[in-house]
């Protein structure tokens, strides 16, 4: 990408609500992942025009996560609707919660290999992790994640 | 799951309120940045001048006495009270998970006071003639970052760690190169939600012969026990040994290293 205004301009509208989904289920609460991607996109627009970006994606990527990281630090979660959003359905609350059970980083390669459909290596690459880790994060994240919902489940009809 | 983890997440997403003006935020922010960054390197020339300017001014009062520094007190903090009541009658957990593997050896194994405190406990273990046999000591820590497992020999290289079932990875350090003190421990890391527990099974120390300074759990039973999910549960949540009460924690032969912030 080229550090043109243009072509900037036409990344972040293609990146921006992508990017702000991934945010969303990284963070649970819509403003402050809308709050989250612009300061992100805004690094990476700013980087870009001074030529300090290689890989856009995976700058915007690492940039927004390592951003999620640090503002889940305290491990506090609560789930935070959008307003004026019709009922959140149960299933999707108790997804939610699930997903924020784990722990950020192992959080963050669901989200980026399930959701954003990034390759191993490419998750490797935003994360600072080798392609086996990236694994080992996958695999035990799903595990993890269908036992909580499991039981969050088995609690809810019992 | 009984549908993808993608088609679940669609349905998270409902309710996604609108961009509006985001993209040009990004622009405006942008521009911020660019201007921040400016001033910040102004600062930073101007730091420059200061101190230079410091600095001769140091240089020029060099050849005045200095004032006697006053004595400085150390201060050793006191550790913060740690202990963890809890009612007698409430069944150990952390116990129920280390009794089996003593009792296969045809040991007994017991709280040693102090047995407890905010993330950690310790045991004594003896043999069937009532002989001391060492400690077990266990504590659990919060790591939610990438861990590097240190290495005894080079402490500032990362331990490629094994890995047992439900992703827990792990490395032991067992360590009987000291006949005073021999150590089996093992360091596991529960990856999904950065829960680390630090287990270390040392002999008696003084001990008349190598072989009674043995601990009283061989290291591939600490490594079995330190990778059960069970230990790892059967501590509360907000247990862990770091904050102001680390102090009353356990010293372990390979401490856990932790995030400084």
């Amino acid at each position: 990408m080229s550090g043109d205004d243009d072509g900037l301009r036409e990344f972040v509208t293609s990146r921006l609500p992508h990017l702000r989904r991934s945010a969303f289920l990284m963070c649970g609460d819509w403003t402050t992942a809308t709050e989250l991607t612009r300061a992100t996109m805004a690094r990476v627009v700013a980087d870009s025009r001074r030529g300090a970006v290689a890989d856009p994606d995976v700058y915007a990527y690492a940039e927004l996560m390592e951003a999620c990281r640090r503002r889940n630090r305290r491990r506090e979660h609560v789930f935070v609707a959008a307003a004026g959003a019709e009922g959140v359905a149960a299933e999707s609350i108790l997804l939610l919660d699930a997903l924020h059970k784990l722990a950020p980083r192992c959080r963050a390669v669901l989200v980026l290999r399930q959701w954003d459909g990034f390759e191993p290596d490419a998750v490797g690459a935003m994360l600072d992790l080798d392609d086996e880790r990236v694994a080992a994060y996958e695999r035990a994240g799903l595990a993890a994640l269908q036992k909580l919902l499991t039981e969050s489940e088995a609690a809810l009809t019992g | 799951m009984t549908m993808p983890l993608t088609r679940l997440l669609e349905h998270v997403l409902a309710g996604e309120p609108d961009l509006g003006d985001e993209i040009d935020a990004v622009f405006r922010d942008a521009d911020r940045i660019r201007r921040r960054r400016t001033r910040v390197l102004i600062a930073a020339g101007a730091g420059v001048v200061a101190t230079l300017a410091v600095t001769g001014l140091v240089l020029t009062t060099t050849l005045l006495p200095s004032r006697p520094a006053g004595d400085q007190v150390a201060r050793q903090a006191a550790p913060a009270g740690s202990a963890v009541p809890v009612p007698s009658n409430v069944a150990d957990p952390v116990l129920a998970v280390l009794a089996p593997a003593v009792d296969d050896r045809k040991m007994h194994i017991y709280p040693r006071p102090p047995e407890r405190g905010n993330g950690w406990r310790q045991y004594s273990v003896t043999d069937s003639a009532g002989r001391a046999r060492g400690t077990v000591e266990i504590a659990v820590y919060d790591v939610a970052g990438d861990m590097c497992f240190p290495v005894l020999a080079h402490p500032n290289k990362c331990a490629r760690t094994e890995w047992a079932p439900a992703g827990v990875e792990y490395v032991r350090y067992d360590d009987e190169h000291d006949p005073d003190w021999q150590v089996n421990q093992t360091i596991a890391r529960r990856i999904t939600d950065g829960r680390t527990l630090a287990v270390m099974a040392t002999g008696e120390r003084g001990a008349d012969k190598p072989a009674a300074g043995e601990p009283g759990l061989t290291g591939a039973q600490i490594e079995k026990i330190a990778t059960d999910q069970r230990l790892f549960d059967a501590f509360d949540p907000a247990e862990r040994c770091s904050g102001p009460s680390s102090g009353a924690c356990p010293a372990f032969r390979m401490p856990v290293p932790l995030p400084s912030s």
